[in-house]
């Protein structure tokens, strides 16, 4: 246990040792709320309407805040560092130490992102609170509560995500051009780029069936209090047999992928 | 006529590496191709719902989203290798670039048309000739060169803005976050500037003209004023030209070798 504190405390001097970059990593969530909220707001102007499928004008403005928050907190994407170490040899380096790479990874991951999480929160929300106070009042309260837990359940759901789509390098060579389109595709299934509310039914209920709405969408919801209590258990159940899917698969990967393994180099 | 040989060699290498993996190929026409279909389907949902742009039909907006793909492409393949200075310079191996008797700010920027390249070409005219029929417009001959015109000034503005961010890599080692950043801005290129108003259309209009890139040519392929646009298109590429002379004199006194 000891050897995995260490390892956390130097991910985060690495981390921190980057502070520009790090912090310019911020401006990432905000750049993209600009645009969106340039957007609705105009939209809202043109159309002259006052809600649109129970969302008003700072239902999406806080909507919009919170998804682009989460979505770079727990979205998920392929780790190069997993991608280099397999098709580079490095994970020899690993191999013959008495850590589990898995989790070394993991948290990697799971560090990186809660201090970019926590420091989003320190930065981002009371930004966001104090430029929209209006549409803020009554979000950050009894929702809390039941949001929270649930974003510590869609952390471990990004982290085997993002474990799985590290670990197809063992099989493919062009792992590039697939970070690109889970790129491309996962604003959407996330529910980052709309509200579920908006799709046509047909694609709302492939978003429904797909794990990914629990990493952003669901969340969200929570937090804006469009959940019942009844109904957040249930996606906790649901959200749980994902998790469990998800390891097994990530398990299958890894000794599937051991087993094709060459250790070039190194 | 030295430069136009140097591009076509390129192309010739990157044509035929590209064909060695043909896996990464394939993915990267069908990433090509839902990029567009992302974009699209989120204009599409919009107008579903019964929301608009005011004086954009979708198809307009589908017009805009192929222009701006079509100089994205053109970019690309012409020279869109700018962004390998961040990766040149973190590791110090510029000097390839310094050394070589062509200009090293040109030599970097041509990378060669690969394959991909000319299918995101193809990808492109199919989304503006799609919108083009749906568009009910008389089309004139001078808005077509016109446009022709303001495509190629984009490209232009499109690579100068590039410059302008990649060469902070002279001064900020990892600059990644900050590419980033600009690639998160440069999204704004698709949408209707009428979209944006006070400061950030200022911005985006009069300092870096990354608002002018796209629109210019779609307003005046639909018959707009675009009169009305030629202040901020000349302070835009004055200003963003001015300061990529500047900074680009800077940063080669900056620049060290790590002696490859």
């Amino acid at each position: 246990m000891k050897k995995y504190v260490i390892w956390c405390k130097n991910l985060i001097l690495v981390i921190l040792q980057y502070r520009l970059n790090f912090f310019l990593s911020f401006l990432s969530v905000i750049v993209p709320l600009i645009i969106q909220i340039s957007l609705w707001k105009a939209i809202f102007g043109f159309t002259g309407i006052d809600s649109i499928k129970g969302y008003t004008l700072g239902n999406l403005i806080v909507y919009y805040v919170l998804a682009n928050w989460l979505a770079t907190a727990l979205g998920p994407s392929m780790r190069m560092e997993v991608v280099s170490d397999i098709s580079t040899g490095g994970l020899n380096h690993y191999l013959i130490k008495p850590v589990n790479y898995l989790i070394c990874r993991s948290l990697d991951i799971l560090v990186g992102n809660l201090l970019f999480s926590v420091t989003g929160l320190i930065i981002i929300i009371p930004i966001a609170i104090f430029l929209f106070k209006e549409y803020f009042i009554g979000i950050f309260s009894v929702n809390c509560l039941y949001g929270l837990p649930f974003v510590f359940l869609a952390f471990i759901l990004s982290i085997e995500i993002s474990t799985i789509l590290s670990l197809m390098s063992f099989f493919i060579d062009y792992t590039t051009s697939v970070n690109k389109i889970q790129f491309l595709i996962m604003p959407f299934l996330t529910g980052q780029l709309l509200p579920i509310e908006l799709f046509p039914e047909k694609i709302k209920t492939i978003i429904q069936i797909l794990p990914f709405q629990y990493l952003v969408l669901k969340p969200v919801q929570i937090f804006m209090g469009k959940i019942s209590p009844a109904n957040i258990t249930k996606d906790i159940l649901i959200m749980t047999l994902w998790i469990a899917l998800f390891a097994i698969l990530t398990y299958s990967m890894w000794h599937s992928g051991m087993r094709r393994y060459n250790a070039y180099g190194g | 006529m030295r430069y136009l040989r140097l591009f076509l060699r390129k192309t010739s290498i990157s044509l035929s590496s590209s064909m060695q993996f043909r896996g990464n190929f394939i993915l990267s026409v069908i990433s090509g191709i839902l990029e567009v279909i992302v974009a699209m389907l989120f204009f599409k949902i919009l107008y579903f719902n019964g929301l608009y742009i005011e004086g954009w039909s979708y198809y307009e907006v589908l017009f805009l989203i192929g222009t701006s793909k079509l100089i994205n492409t053109l970019y690309t393949m012409t020279l869109g290798g700018l962004q390998d200075i961040a990766r040149q310079v973190e590791r110090g191996t510029f000097d390839f670039y310094l050394v070589k008797p062509v200009s090293p700010l040109l030599n970097i920027s041509m990378r060669g048309a690969n394959l991909n390249d000319f299918f995101q070409l193809a990808i492109s005219l199919f989304i503006l000739f799609l919108a083009m029929a749906n568009i009910q417009i008389t089309y004139h001959l001078y808005s077509v060169l016109l446009y022709i015109l303001l495509v190629i000034i984009g490209v232009y503005l499109r690579w100068i803005i590039t410059f302008i961010i990649s060469v902070s890599s002279f001064w900020i080692i990892r600059v990644y976050a900050f590419q980033a950043l600009f690639y998160d801005f440069l999204q704004i290129q698709r949408l209707p500037l009428k979209i944006f108003k006070g400061t950030i259309r200022f911005f985006f209009l009069r300092i870096f003209p990354i608002l002018l890139i796209a629109n210019l040519p779609v307003r005046a392929f639909l018959n707009y004023n675009v009169i009305i646009y030629l202040p901020s298109l000349v302070s835009g590429v004055l200003v963003s030209g001015t300061m990529s002379i500047y900074l680009w004199r800077k940063a080669i006194r900056k620049y060290t070798s790590t002696g490859s």
